[in-house]
């Protein structure tokens, strides 16, 4: 599964960095993230839970940072397994200055094991980038200070973000 | 199996979000059987009460769960007839419920195309009341939607309108198919012009989505060849296809042109919408 | 919810029958696995080959997608339940005379889809028949032999008087 994608936020590049690269940032802005634990030198363990149609299900996630090159540069990798099946990916993201904000280019990729490869991959990938997506946009939010309800507005979409 | 609303709604409460719920089957029950969902708990919504089909006034209440083939048997509105009608066959639509049809996977159902070019609403509820919500922002994104984690889908409701409509839907095979793509269109005369047109499309994105820019060109003409025209090239310039084993994303955004282009002559020639 | 066992109690073919399940166990595996009713048969398990339908209160549906739970107290009907104790029905007769399977496997599907037709439209065209047969699947015959036997069982269940058909 290939996964690609960018982002404006409206954040200066260095806290943008900064956040990215901290684990437990990162998972606190994943829908339905929750239980985050530190477990390593820049690695956390966390649960997300998925309420899909007909897909329910709690799966343990693991985000590390195995790369870095501030403020531009960086690599992800991580792993999420549940009941459904796993998936290991590593992902690297590029940040650029764009006006007062950032932008952020993704690229990853992931092996999917399990039950869950049975699916098309078009639904993971969907689903992959629906979670990014949102957690790029909670990211933005959170690093300008606003208040979560704010998010709610945006296009009619509901964002939990659930912290044990 | 919670035999009430509000009974149904505490058992929500209780459980989310590791509760799975479900009504027909049609859409969990094969993802259970394939091994891929796995719940801990499920909520059966077959005997809550949410099946009723009922016309009040000029709008047509339709009961979360009330099947395919309650929707196929009623003549209140003839689209969501016709749009039962291709949907599935016998077995699956006397299981299937209408609102299920708004939580199938993308990129979605082709009854709730229709929901979307007839301008329905959906009510929410939860065990802090209800909200009622266009139905256009029931669908937010790739197999996400307006549901708050404790709420639950509890009714449509369609105006019943008299002016013929139009719903096509073109897949491979001519019953019982995923689609290739569907078309559904309405239009609100003012004399000979166009006041208000709606076009719905599925298969053509992560859910139905209206053809807004189309839509726009309609309003203020004849719907003559030409508006027709331009309407349907709108149409599939504002489509989102993709590639499946169905079709390619290619020969959808063909197909979005030639059938949003006869679902329009259709409604030109003031014939109500039959046939694929 | 729990995962233990429960009993569901339904009518099967003009008796009360009573299963103990886990929850979410399909009425297709209730018949198959817990009641040795083994004509329903299972091809996809996903709603899309037809080969699994029964009726539930007179009405086609498909088995691998019920829980059995949701039958509780209802009418279950099985290719088991309409045939004779002696002789055939009239729409299996109509099968074999048309050559309407050759592997069989989604002849029981076929019989039963067929049977909840000839209860709602004891005379129906040739349209009806495969507007009917639309969620069955068949890769043996072509359907052509299906829809003919399905007529032909039309007729022959309007003119038989003394036969009751069930």
């Amino acid at each position: 599964m290939n996964i690609r994608g960018s982002h404006t936020l409206n954040a200066p590049r260095a806290s943008v960095f900064a956040a990215i690269c901290d684990p437990d940032v990162l998972l606190g802005v994943i829908p339905g993230c929750r239980e985050i634990e530190q477990t390593g030198d820049a690695e956390y363990h966390g649960l997300i839970s998925l309420r899909l149609p007909g897909i329910v299900g709690t799966y343990r996630t693991i985000v590390r940072l195995v790369d870095a090159e501030a403020p531009s540069v960086g690599k992800l990798e991580g792993e999420v397994e549940g009941s459904l099946g796993t998936i290991k990916g590593l992902a690297t993201f590029r940040l650029a200055e764009s006006g007062s904000g950032t932008r952020i280019d993704y690229e990853g990729h992931a092996a999917i094991g399990g039950p869950l490869a049975r699916l098309d991959g078009r639904f993971i990938e969907g689903l992959a980038a629906s979670l990014i997506n949102q957690g790029l946009r909670n990211l933005d939010t959170r690093l300008q200070g606003d208040h979560p309800a704010r998010v709610a507005t945006d296009r009619g979409q509901q964002t939990r973000e659930t912290r044990a | 199996m919670p035999r009430s609303l509000p009974e149904a709604l505490s058992l929500l409460e209780a459980h989310s979000p590791e509760l799975l719920v479900m009504a027909g089957g049609t859409v969990a029950m094969p993802l259970i059987n394939d091994g891929i969902s796995l719940p801990e708990a499920v909520m059966g919504l077959r005997f809550a009460g949410l099946d009723r089909l009922e016309r009040s006034g000029d709008t047509l209440r339709i009961g979360a769960t009330a099947t395919l083939t309650q929707l196929l048997n009623q003549d209140a509105v003839p689209m969501l007839r016709e749009a039962a009608r291709n949907t599935a066959g016998w077995s699956i639509r006397n299981m299937g419920t209408v609102g299920g049809n708004l939580f199938t996977p993308p990129p979605g159902g082709d009854v709730a195309v229709a929901l979307l070019a007839l301008d329905a609403s959906v009510t929410l509820a939860s065990t802090r009341g209800k909200r009622v919500l266009p139905i256009a922002e029931f669908q937010t994104g790739f197999m996400t939607n307006a549901l708050a984690p404790d709420e639950l889908l509890v009714e449509i409701s369609v105006p019943i309108r008299s002016e013929p409509t139009a719903y096509l839907k073109f897949g491979r095979k001519h019953a019982n198919t995923p689609a290739v793509v569907t078309v559904a269109a309405r239009i609100e005369w003012d004399g000979e012009q166009v006041a208000v047109a709606r076009i719905a499309l599925g298969a053509v994105g992560p859910h139905p989505i209206r053809a807004r820019r189309a839509e726009e060109l309609l309003v203020g003409t004849g719907l003559g060849a030409g508006a027709i025209a331009a309407a349907a090239a709108a149409a599939v310039e504002e489509c989102e296809p993709f590639t499946d084993g169905i079709a390619t994303e290619w020969y959808r955004r063909k197909m979005v042109g030639l059938f949003v282009g006869r679902a329009l002559e259709q409604l030109a020639a003031g014939a109500a919408g039959e046939g694929r | 919810m729990s995962m233990e066992s429960t009993i569901v109690r339904f009518e099967l073919g003009g008796r009360e029958v009573e299963v103990m399940v886990k929850p979410m166990t399909t009425l297709q595996s209730a018949l198959r696995d817990h009641l040795g009713y083994t004509a329903t048969k299972e091809g996809c398990r996903q709603g899309g080959c037809g080969s699994c339908t029964v009726l539930v209160d007179g009405e086609p549906m498909m088995s691998c997608l019920l829980p059995v739970e949701d039958v509780a107290g209802k009418k279950v009907t099985t290719v088991e339940s309409i045939t004779p104790t002696e002789g055939l029905h009239p729409i299996q007769r109509a099968f074999i005379d048309d050559y309407a399977f050759q592997c069989g496997y989604c002849t029981p599907g076929m019989v039963m889809i067929s049977k909840a037709l000839l209860d709602h439209d004891p005379a129906p065209s040739g349209d009806a028949i495969r507007e009917a047969l639309t969620g069955n699947v068949c890769r043996c015959t072509g359907y052509q032999p299906i829809v003919q036997a399905i007529g032909n069982a039309a007729v022959a269940m309007r003119g038989s008087e003394g036969e009751q058909a069930r």
